[in-house]
């Protein structure tokens, strides 16, 4: 089972990130190698937000989630 | 029965309580009962079963935010730990009743997956965005796919289908 290791903010923050990333990406508002780069690295901000697992937390055990 | 009578019912009830939401009308209920009653059989002196008529409680139902019968909620130390909604087979069932048995390292009853109201309301938000930008704006159709899987991941703890799929697995995997 994953903990979970992100405040409600953080989560929110990486959502909103992930949206504006994909949306960005897939809607063609930057060309180019940049915006093919936003189009698969929006996910990871989205999937962790709404997971609420940040496996770089997890790594450095660190948190945004208060025990 | 109001709510305060129920919840103070299933806390002072020393066993784990399987409450099935029935009505005589449906006809998934009249199924779920007798398959309930020959699983209970087997768990009479560990879970206990009770049954309410949606029709005599209707005040009840709605305070407990039962969205649909058949309904099964799942009481351990006088807290609900899980719901189904929809018919169940027999092993689902006996998934449920082992579920309310197992204790965990420190002894407590461990919490069966369910979405909060909140992680429900931010997955189905995400959810809703990803399909409906893509669709309004005809963009790739590949983030409605993720929108839809997102948006199932804020429902999937209700989804009949998917508890029956995952019981029948877990009773495949005990079995293996």
């Amino acid at each position: 089972m994953i903990k979970v290791n992100e405040a409600g903010w953080d989560r929110i923050v990486r959502i909103i990130l992930g949206i504006v990333m994909l949306v960005l990406g897939w809607g063609g508002f930057v060309p180019g190698v940049f915006g093919a780069i936003l189009q698969w690295l929006g996910f990871v901000p989205l999937l962790t937000g709404l997971i609420g697992w940040c496996p770089l937390y997890s790594l450095f055990r660190f948190g945004t989630k208060s025990a | 029965m109001n709510l305060a009578e129920f919840q103070a019912r299933v806390q002072a009830n020393p066993r784990p309580v399987i409450v099935d939401i029935w009505a005589p009308w449906c006809g998934p209920c009249r199924t779920l009962s007798p398959r309930l009653a020959q699983v209970s059989e087997a768990y009479a002196d560990q879970v206990d079963v009770w049954q309410i008529n949606a029709d005599e409680a209707p005040e009840l139902t709605r305070a407990l935010k039962i969205m649909g019968i058949p309904t099964l909620l799942m009481f351990r130390d006088g807290q609900e730990v899980a719901r189904r909604t929809g018919l169940q087979s027999v092993d689902a069932l006996r998934t449920m009743f082992d579920a309310l048995l197992v204790t965990d390292a420190n002894g407590a009853a461990p919490r069966i997956a369910r979405l909060s109201d909140t992680e429900r309301w931010l997955r189905l938000t995400t959810g809703a965005i990803l399909v409906g930008l893509p669709m309004l704006m005809g963009w790739s159709p590949f983030l409605v796919i993720v929108g839809a899987a997102v948006i199932f991941s804020g429902v999937y703890d209700r989804c009949p289908l998917w508890q029956a799929i995952t019981a029948k697995l877990r009773a495949a995997s005990r079995t293996a």
